[in-house]
């Protein structure tokens, strides 16, 4: 069956964290995920972006507070 | 009960808290000069008998006053038989505060002394007599009613042109209040008693204070804060006042030791004569009391820059052809009268000039800067012990008597 | 005026004390005319360089709003942002080329920060973070806040907007203000003569260049951190609570990690407006893109302390530990991974490392000429215990002042890291009638000492702060 938008990007997290047992939740920041700084955030961006086939602005990307935020951006992007 | 125990615990780690400020204070080495000085109705002021403490701006010395209030160690009032004793006053100069005791110009010339005539050591005392920030009329009150219980077989007096300005109130207008300034028609002569030193009930404990004051760093940073902070405000209020149009003051501009070269200049006229009248009084007093009296011209530090260059600009800044006019016309006045004249300064550029060290100044004052230094001391009494040799007939007389294995000294 | 100097702490007791009393409808206007008044003290024509970029940005950003959404959005925001920068790199270059017959011109006190806090504010209302202003007062006073505009920290527009107006907070405020003094006049203070001499005779000492290897890096933090401490106090003094700036970034085991704790607000400034925008340029580019937009991003730390080579080397060597450290991360994860036993050896060594490329980075930061630092390092394991010599000119008392740096340093770490202050809040809580007593006492009574050690102090020329100048 197909995925949920959840299931995608936790798989995504968990590629690029190197970490199998990461479990993503909306409320989720920055600080809670072990090397999730400015430099891996961006390799972050462009993997969502490669993994969901979209494209962030730096706008919205420099809006993003915590995993819930970027569920619900790539949920409007996806759903145009 | 409860608030009173309360209180005093609280008390107790307060005091507890405060200590260890203390310590870390002494222990970081956080120290300021303290107090030395005690008013007298005579002269104004002089050192606090038995005061001690820090003297940090130049240097740092930890100075002793004795308990007759000279900065100098324990002396005898009665001159120990076969002593020879010789009396330095004058001012910071002579004070030398900035030195251990041991290392001062006048403990130099015991030490010299004594080699030089032959005498154990010990047997030449040169009692410092010296207050910081004295006049000429100080340092006659001084010779006159304070030097001469301690009979001294010679009297220096060592002076600045400093001492001049001070001595006249139009040119020293900020002086300490109570200092003598007197002119050369009300010079106190003849065998009048010193005022008795009474101090009042409050001056007393405010000595205490200071005492107390100068025995914690704690305090005496409190205390140079306190100093800063009057200065702080009277450079706001000139701030403010200078803000409004206010006529300058006749005497704004402070005289300073380089204005005093002209010897023509109307405004010092006075200074001289004083100068000259002071000097003539002490040598009756010395002549009334069977000693040699010697005036010693000291050095000032321009002169004696190492660097002929800096010497040079600053003759021409103030507009003089040898620095050391104001020094010679000293000697020479003091010379017309018949009193030996020391000069310091030459003697000690050529000191300069052969060894390449400075002087004056210390590590924490401005290069060449200020008063004698340890090597400017050593070499002061270097040069005082010789031009005294050369010179003084009770040297003279005590030297011959001495390789002829007599001693005539102490029967005066 | 000088944050350690009595000038400034009666400027700042008089100051407060009006703020207090005034009505919270005014604060703003008066934290701005504070501001302005504090810096015309110094620069009064730069005062007039200060409120025009105010009034430009001001502007500028109102009109960006109305804009929001349209092509020429990015366009005008790419101008006003770019006249920022120009204007930011005018007075910085103007240092740089001296016989322009602009010499009589003088930097804008401030300019590296206010211009920071102006391009930030322009591109939150552009993306959208933040609406633009609309009351020019709390506005001009946001750039102009006296308490962060020698040396930050770089305040965020929104952080700040929300809340100025407040009330005062008075004891932690002024307890802060003491701490930093304290940090800046007994260590940093009493560190810097010993490595001011070290930089200024590099090639004539006999040995001891490991002070400025070692100690220099501690003495930059000492006074960095204390121009902080005295920069929040000041502000909370006028209701506003600003950005940390340090977290004991000693003790970072990467250097990733110790830029994120040394002068946060201005890397976290770099990191969202200069790399963040960088990377997502370049995010398609890979390791390339990541490599560029690390090395833009570190080289632009250099340069924005000074255009001197020193600075463009220290960016680089930073480019190269973040660049290595970043690409290398995966790697070193997984072995981690497979090895948790190694765990506390690889943090020693990880701390180890850290500190020593901080150090070797920083002599190019501090020296004369890149000369002058290639010669340090090369010496600075030779004749370790032969720096009698940098004492030498004031003797005993200047190794004494070294030694009470180096205690005082220690203290500072412990402090920082046990954090007594927490102690005496309990105390203050909860702690029992007496206890509560002596330390009110005790601080008042410490508190006034303190002071009375500044003004007896103030007499002397003392240390400019090293990051007062940029």
């Amino acid at each position: 069956m197909t995925e949920t938008i959840e299931q995608r990007l936790n798989r995504v997290f968990q590629e690029i964290f190197d970490d199998d047992s990461l479990e993503i939740r909306p409320e989720m920041t920055a600080d809670d995920v072990d090397g999730w700084d400015s430099i891996t955030h961006i390799v972050l961006i462009a993997a969502v972006e490669r993994e969901f086939k979209v494209d962030f602005t730096t706008a919205e990307v420099t809006g993003l507070k915590n995993v819930g935020d970027l569920i619900a951006l790539i949920e409007k992007k996806t759903s145009k | 009960m409860r608030f009173f125990k309360d209180c005093f615990l609280a008390a107790l780690i307060t005091v507890g808290v405060l200590l260890i400020v203390e310590l870390g204070f002494r222990a970081a080495g956080v120290k300021y000069t303290g107090s030395f000085f005690n008013h007298e109705p005579e002269r104004g002021y002089s050192y606090r008998p038995n005061a001690r403490g820090w003297a940090v701006n130049e240097g740092d010395n930890f100075l002793t006053v004795n308990s007759d209030g000279m900065v100098d160690r324990e002396r005898s009032v009665a001159r120990p038989p076969g002593v020879l004793r010789i009396a330095v006053l004058g001012s910071s100069e002579v004070a030398a505060e900035q030195m251990p005791r041991d290392r001062t110009f006048e403990a130099e010339m015991e030490r010299q002394l004594a080699r030089a005539l032959h005498r154990p050591a010990g047997s030449v005392e040169v009692l410092n007599f010296g207050v910081a920030g004295y006049n000429l009329q100080q340092e006659y009150l001084t010779l006159h009613h304070h030097v001469w219980k301690y009979q001294p077989d010679i009297v220096l007096l060592g002076t600045t042109s400093m001492a001049l300005i001070r001595s006249v109130p139009t040119l020293f207008p900020d002086y300490v209040p109570g200092t003598p300034m007197f002119d050369c028609d009300h010079i106190p002569e003849g065998d009048s008693p010193p005022p008795a030193p009474r101090l009042s009930f409050s001056r007393r404990l405010r000595n205490r204070l200071a005492d107390f004051t100068n025995q914690s760093r704690v305090l005496l940073a409190l205390n140079e804060a306190h100093t800063n902070a009057l200065q702080l405000i009277a450079k706001y209020r000139a701030k403010l006042s200078r803000s409004k149009p206010k006529p300058q003051p006749a005497n704004a501009s402070l005289p300073t030791t380089d204005s005093i070269y002209n010897p023509d200049d109307p405004i010092y006229a006075k200074s001289w004569q004083v100068e000259e009248c002071i000097v003539r009084a002490m040598k009756r007093d010395c002549d009334r009391h069977h000693a040699e009296f010697f005036v010693v011209v000291f050095d000032r530090s321009r002169e004696i820059d190492p660097d002929p260059r800096a010497r040079a600009v600053y003759a021409r800044k103030i507009g003089v052809s040898s620095l050391f006019l104001t020094d010679e016309r000293m000697a020479e006045l003091a010379q017309k009268d018949g009193i030996s004249a020391i000069l310091l300064g030459p003697p000690l550029l050529r000191y300069v000039e052969q060894n390449h060290i400075v002087l004056h100044g210390f590590y924490n004052t401005a290069y060449n800067m200020g008063h004698w230094n340890f090597d400017g001391n050593r070499a002061a009494g270097e040069v005082i012990t010789q031009a005294l040799l050369d010179q003084s007939q009770v040297l003279q007389a005590n030297r011959t008597s001495a390789s002829a294995g007599r001693v005539t000294l102490g029967a005066n | 005026m000088r944050f350690t100097s009595v000038d400034f702490l009666l400027f700042l007791a008089i100051a407060a004390s009006i703020f207090r009393v005034i009505p919270a409808a005014w604060r703003a206007a008066y934290v701005l005319i504070a501001s302005y008044a504090f810096y015309c003290t110094t620069s009064p024509r730069g005062a007039i360089a200060l409120a025009a970029a105010t009034l430009f940005t001001y502007a500028g950003a109102l009109w960006c709003e109305r804009l929001q959404g349209t092509s020429r959005a990015f366009a005008l925001t790419t101008a006003i942002v770019g006249v920022l920068v120009a204007y930011l790199m005018f007075f910085k270059l103007v240092v740089f080329v001296p016989h322009q017959g602009i010499t009589s011109w003088i930097v804008p006190l401030g300019i590296s920060y206010y211009s920071f806090k102006l391009i930030s504010y322009v591109l939150d209302v552009y993306w959208g973070k933040m609406p633009a202003a609309r009351r020019l007062i709390p506005f001009a006073a946001y750039v102009a806040f006296f308490p962060q505009i020698l040396a930050g920290p770089i305040q965020r527009s929104d952080d700040f907007l929300s809340q100025i107006g407040n009330g005062q907070t008075v004891l932690p405020a002024i307890l802060r203000i003491a701490w930093g003094l304290a940090k800046k006049l007994i260590v940093a203070d009493h560190l810097a003569t010993a490595v001011n001499y070290v930089y200024a005779h590099v090639s004539g000492l006999h040995g001891g260049w490991w002070i400025g290897f070692y100690i220099w890096p501690l003495q930059l933090y000492a006074d960095f951190s204390a121009l902080t401490d005295i920069a929040i106090g000041t502000g909370r003094l006028f209701g506003v609570v600003g950005p940390e700036n340090f977290d004991r970034p000693f003790n970072s085991t990467s250097i990733s990690e110790y830029w994120r704790r040394w002068h946060m607000s201005f890397t976290n400034w770099l990191a969202d407006y200069l790399f963040m925008p960088l990377r997502m340029a370049t995010r398609k580019l890979g390791n390339v893109g990541l490599v560029m937009s690390i090395t833009i991003n570190t080289v632009a730390i250099g340069l924005w302390h000074g255009i001197a080579w020193g600075y463009f080397i220290f960016g680089i060597l930073h480019s190269i530990f973040i660049s290595f450290e970043a690409l290398t991360a995966k790697r070193r994860k997984r072995l981690s991974k497979q090895h948790p036993e190694w765990e506390p050896a690889r943090n020693v060594l990880g701390w180890f490392m850290t500190f020593h490329l901080v150090c070797f980075a920083l002599v190019f930061f501090r020296a004369e000429t890149v000369s002058d630092a290639l010669y340090l390092l090369r010496h600075v394991a030779s004749h370790v215990a032969d720096f009698r010599g940098i004492f030498e000119p004031e003797g005993l008392n200047s190794a004494r002042a070294f030694l009470i740096g180096l205690l005082g340093y220690a203290l500072l770490e412990l402090c920082e890291r046990y954090r007594p202050d927490r102690w005496l809040a309990q105390i203050r809580l909860s702690g029992p009638r007496y206890l509560r007593w002596s330390l009110y006492a005790s601080t008042a009574l410490v508190l006034v000492i303190g002071f009375a050690l500044l003004v007896a102090t103030s007499g002397e020329p003392k240390n400019p702060f090293v990051y007062a100048i940029f």
